[in-house]
């Protein structure tokens, strides 16, 4: 506390006007005004949370691979295209297509569209976490490394996995707009 | 180093804020933003992970302002403030003085905004914020139709703010949100030194008193 440097910063400080209440009143206008004009986005604290979450897990970050576009839509029937994206770590891959989920009460649904995820992962038995618009779903792969989860609703996602046994690290993706 | 004084003052402002006028007693006697983010930060790394999000809460204003300030759209910005969170997480570590984090997070937003709009080529800037592109001089973030949400007194305090040279307009930006105490850990994230905090921010301030105390629009609002 004593040193030179901490002296001489003090003192500059110190030494200057001290700020009288025209000072605060116009910094605290100033602050007003410019939240006004520009506040922090609605949710993101959430956005960050919920990345800090994530980076937490010390998670290996997965490739994305885009495929093609699976589905048929060589006529005009009103089929909406099928999608299939693949991810790679170098422990564990994903694959998952989306489908319209109609079977769950979508028609009626207040929430919107919803999505059925098919998924395969290169492991039976590991536990597969989707994470969108603030929700969890979770799901294990079956013997043959095949997962479903439906009822899943559109937005930005991203999915966690861990190997069974829960040995190694967590494998998490990309975001995956859905 | 001073920041243990800065808190010291700012527990006098505390004790003595009670038998000052009421005018006075607007600014308000709370801890430094500096130390209330050591706090939640010391509790986080010894295994309280909630208090991660008291943290978020309690910088994410500054630091998005940090950002914006440097010419940011608002998702570059939030990029920007995602990422410097993430290292923060990484570095958690090695950040062995609480009192440092938020000059560290803000130094992490200032710098990461620099490269994304600079180019991930460019060499980092030295030190100083960057002088605005002669072209970036009419591409405020702000849109001037947002004026429409102000009163008139703000109103007239943005105008002037507007002419004040562009430094000026970005260290105001930032240090708008945090306390006093706060200053000199704003000022060398921001890449002045300790010393000019004061001069520097006297001669925005002063500018700015000035030209608002002459303007009616002000004083009566």
């Amino acid at each position: 506390m004593t040193t030179d440097d901490d002296t001489t910063a003090t003192t500059a400080l110190e030494a200057l006007e001290p700020l009288d209440d025209i000072d605060r009143r116009i910094l605290a206008a100033a602050r007003e005004t410019i939240a006004r004009l520009d506040p922090v986005p609605a949710g993101l604290t959430d956005r960050i949370k919920f990345e800090i979450t994530l980076a937490a897990l010390h998670a290996e970050i997965a490739d994305l691979e885009r495929m093609p576009l699976a589905g048929v839509r060589g006529d005009d029937t009103a089929y909406t295209p099928t999608e299939s994206v693949t991810f790679t770590s170098s422990s564990l891959s994903l694959m998952v297509t989306l489908t319209p989920d109609r079977s769950s009460g979508a028609a009626t649904s207040h929430s919107g569209p919803m999505v059925r995820i098919d998924g395969w992962v290169t492991a039976g038995g590991a536990t597969v976490e989707l994470f969108v618009g603030g929700r969890t779903f979770t799901a294990l792969s079956d013997d043959h490394g095949r997962f479903i989860i439906d009822g899943v609703p559109r937005g930005s996602a991203r999915f966690v996995l861990r190997a069974p046994g829960g040995d190694g690290r967590p494998v998490i993706t990309p975001s995956l707009e859905i | 180093m001073t920041r243990d004084g800065y808190a010291d003052s700012s527990a006098q402002d505390a004790t003595h804020s009670s038998a000052r006028s009421s005018a006075e007693g607007s600014h308000q006697p709370v801890a430094s933003l500096a130390s209330r983010a050591a706090a939640a930060f010391t509790a986080y790394t010894c295994g309280d992970r909630d208090q991660m999000s008291d943290l978020v809460d309690l910088v994410t204003p500054v630091l998005w302002h940090t950002a914006r300030a440097q010419h940011l759209d608002s998702g570059t910005a939030e990029d920007v403030i995602q990422t410097a969170w993430i290292r923060l997480i990484e570095h958690a570590d090695s950040i062995k003085d609480a009192q440092a984090v938020l000059g560290w997070l803000i130094t992490t937003v200032r710098r990461e905004a620099w490269r994304v709009s600079r180019g991930a080529g460019r060499a980092e800037p030295t030190d100083a914020i960057p002088e605005p592109d002669p072209e970036r001089r009419h591409s405020h973030p702000l849109d001037p139709s947002l004026l429409a949400v102000l009163h008139e007194g703000q109103r007239t305090l943005w105008r002037h703010v507007a002419t004040l040279p562009e430094r000026c307009q970005a260290l105001l930006r930032v240090v708008a949100f945090v306390d006093r105490p706060d200053y000199g850990t704003v000022s060398q994230a921001l890449g002045m030194p300790v010393g000019s905090i004061g001069p520097t921010r006297g001669r925005c301030l002063a500018k700015l008193r000035a030209a608002l105390l002459a303007d009616p629009g002000w004083s009566h609002s």
